[in-house]
């Protein structure tokens, strides 16, 4: 059996922590939810799986790989919208034209319901819909399915999964509805940490988890170090390479993600603490979420990012090769400034006589990048120039202009020789997501991908392309190109950019 | 640079035969393209053959995509390689486009 799973990580509830995760890539216990949907799959037979991704979607296509690690066949398809998935199902039933009526196993990867696929009794064509049991609220679907394949290219496309349960449940043939005795569900923080507790106690049998159970509902996983007054009490999970300082109280109903550290007498109870955290001195955890510097509040359902390092904090290093770069920039712009200071009150004063009481400087509240978090906690510094334009004005006002006094944030290590374009809160805050996203974790810089391409005025298409594939794929290498081609328009101005070249071909 | 079509059920299927879409090529595929566009309304891109894409390539297929668009048509992308299917994914250019596996999957899907 085959089965189709829409993971596309949306889930509203779960905004205070979409930055870095998704509901499909938030990892349960050691790895990401949806790998331990695909791996309880596969335990039951499935043989090949259709993923429909839409965030991030190179991060499970480079870690699922083709599927040979499951014995299994992946094929990945990509939804514009994550809200609406379901259009990926028409272009997949191209494969089952030879068997319409094939049962495919449609699902939502966001959750894992304890789905008994080996006593499954179903007729041909029929359709099986699998629901939570009820409790006081009425039966909830899980969102998981058997349908027969040709069902496939008439699902509803711009509907959501209320939607689609509707068309289910309408078929001419009544589905048949089952009861699942547990499911998990990543869509919401109190499902996450329900989640979490449920696989610890077997809910779900055969869940993959690193690690073992040293004593009943205490998993311990390998390289972890303990300290002898530490307190645990079940369920506890502990994560690879963890370190868990003296005094430390864990549980009930703790989850520590591999590579955290819990500093001495901090308290950690009905929270998870995600891969790669830190948890400082005295710190009392209880009914939240830390990931990183980020902690939600499962009772408020709402996020703050923690500024101060010795309470909250990431693990991670940033690499060797990037430090270096930055350092080198900064030592180059440093050197520049120092050689051609004369040159930049020679350019002041010029501007001072030509501009006649207008103003010389010009200082703007530029967001400082990589920006994580919510606006409110993005950083800013003050950008230098002798013209009010960030995009550039021609070649050699640019250098004048903008290089020359911009040398000052350059030696200050706020920006780069080449980057994306600086741009203030409102301006960043303005863009569309994806856009946004991208800049963010990109560096701003005087010489941009976009302005040596396309000139001093790009449409908004070319902007977003040479900003996105800069953002996205910058390496030293290229800003050494992007730096040449600038030098190289300074000294040969007659060198077209691209519009210039379509301009001339269009008169042409 | 070297493009064939083929009309395929009201569908014009068009194949890049060139290795790379970038600063260096752009220029004959957007001129190469203007005819196309001008004709047609539902558009496939078989990019099989495309094994780099750069800002200039992508900025010349974002290009056609608003050209098509503009006139109430379609454009789907398919048979990407892996380097170029990373690329558009890290941008997020799959946010933009459709993009299929194989041009079985974009014809079955084209709104007609």
């Amino acid at each position: 059996m085959r089965a189709i799973v829409f993971a596309t990580g949306y889930a509203p509830a779960l905004t205070s922590l979409n930055e870095r995760h998704d509901s499909v890539s938030l990892p349960l216990l050691d790895r990401p939810f949806l790998q331990h949907v695909l791996e309880n799959l596969v335990d039951q037979g499935v043989t090949g799986f259709d993923f429909t991704l839409s965030r991030k979607p190179e991060f499970f296509e480079s870690l699922f790989g083709t599927g040979t690690r499951w014995g299994s066949s992946f094929r990945y398809h990509l939804a514009r919208d994550p809200e609406f998935p379901y259009r990926a199902a028409r272009a997949i039933e191209v494969y089952f034209k030879q068997n319409p009526d094939e049962p495919v196993l449609v699902g939502h990867g966001d959750r894992l319901p304890l789905l008994r696929l080996a006593e499954l009794r179903a007729g041909a064509g029929e359709i099986v819909m699998w629901y939570e049991a009820a409790t006081d609220e009425a039966p909830k679907w899980t969102g998981w399915a058997l349908v027969p394949a040709r069902l496939l290219a008439e699902f509803p496309v711009q509907t959501d999964e209320t939607g689609l349960e509707e068309f289910l449940r309408n078929q001419p043939a009544a589905p048949q509805l089952q009861t699942v005795a547990a499911c998990l569900d990543f869509r919401t923080y109190e499902g996450i940490l329900k989640s979490h507790w449920d696989a610890v106690a077997k809910v779900i049998p055969n869940l993959l988890v690193s690690g073992r159970e040293v004593e009943p509902g205490i998993w311990l996983s390998r390289n972890v170090s303990l300290h002898p007054t530490a307190q645990l009490k079940a369920p506890v999970y502990i994560g690879e390479n963890c370190r868990i300082e003296a005094g430390v109280q864990l549980g009930p109903q703790a989850m520590i993600g591999q590579n955290s550290v819990l500093d001495t007498h901090c308290s950690v109870t009905g929270s998870a603490v995600l891969p790669g955290s830190f948890v400082g001195e005295g710190l009392e955890l209880n009914e939240v979420i830390v990931d990183k510097n980020r902690l939600v509040s499962i009772r408020f359902g709402v996020g703050v990012t923690v500024a101060d390092d010795f309470m909250l904090g990431t693990l991670a290093q940033n690499p060797i090769t990037s430090w270096l770069q930055r350092t080198l920039s900064q030592l180059t712009g440093l050197a520049l400034l120092l050689l051609s200071w004369p040159l930049l009150l020679l350019t002041a004063l010029v501007l001072k006589i030509v501009r006649r009481g207008k103003p010389v400087w010009y200082v703007t509240e530029v967001v400082k990048l990589p920006a994580a978090g919510p606006e409110l906690d993005w950083k800013t510094f003050k950008l230098v120039s002798f013209t009010p334009d960030r995009r550039g004005t021609g070649w050699f006002s640019d250098l004048f202009l903008r290089l020359l006094p911009g040398l000052l944030n350059i030696a200050k290590g706020e920006a780069g020789f080449v980057g994306v374009q600086p741009r203030t809160k409102e301006e960043l805050a303005g863009l569309p997501t994806d856009w946004q996203a991208l800049l963010r974790q990109s560096k701003p810089g005087f010489i941009t991908d976009c302005m040596v391409r396309y000139g001093n005025h790009p449409t908004p298409d070319e902007q977003f392309s040479s900003e996105t594939f800069y953002a996205a794929s910058a390496t030293w290498w290229q800003d050494l190109r992007l730096m040449a081609g600038f030098v190289g328009k300074l000294f040969l101005p007659s060198l077209p950019t691209e519009r210039e070249n379509e301009r001339v071909s269009e008169r042409g | 640079m070297p493009l064939t079509t083929e009309e395929m059920n009201g569908v014009l299927v068009v194949t890049i035969h060139e290795k790379a879409l970038d600063a260096s090529s752009v220029k004959q595929f957007k001129t190469d393209m203007t005819p196309v566009l001008e004709h047609a309304k539902l558009v496939i891109f078989d990019l099989s053959q495309l094994e780099f894409v750069d800002s200039s390539g992508l900025g010349a297929i974002l290009s056609c995509l608003r050209q098509l668009t503009g006139k109430g048509g379609d454009l789907k992308l398919c048979g990407m390689t892996k380097p170029v299917r990373a690329l558009f994914e890290l941008v997020r250019m799959h946010r933009i486009f459709d993009i299929l596996n194989t041009r079985e999957e974009a014809l079955h899907t084209i709104r007609r």
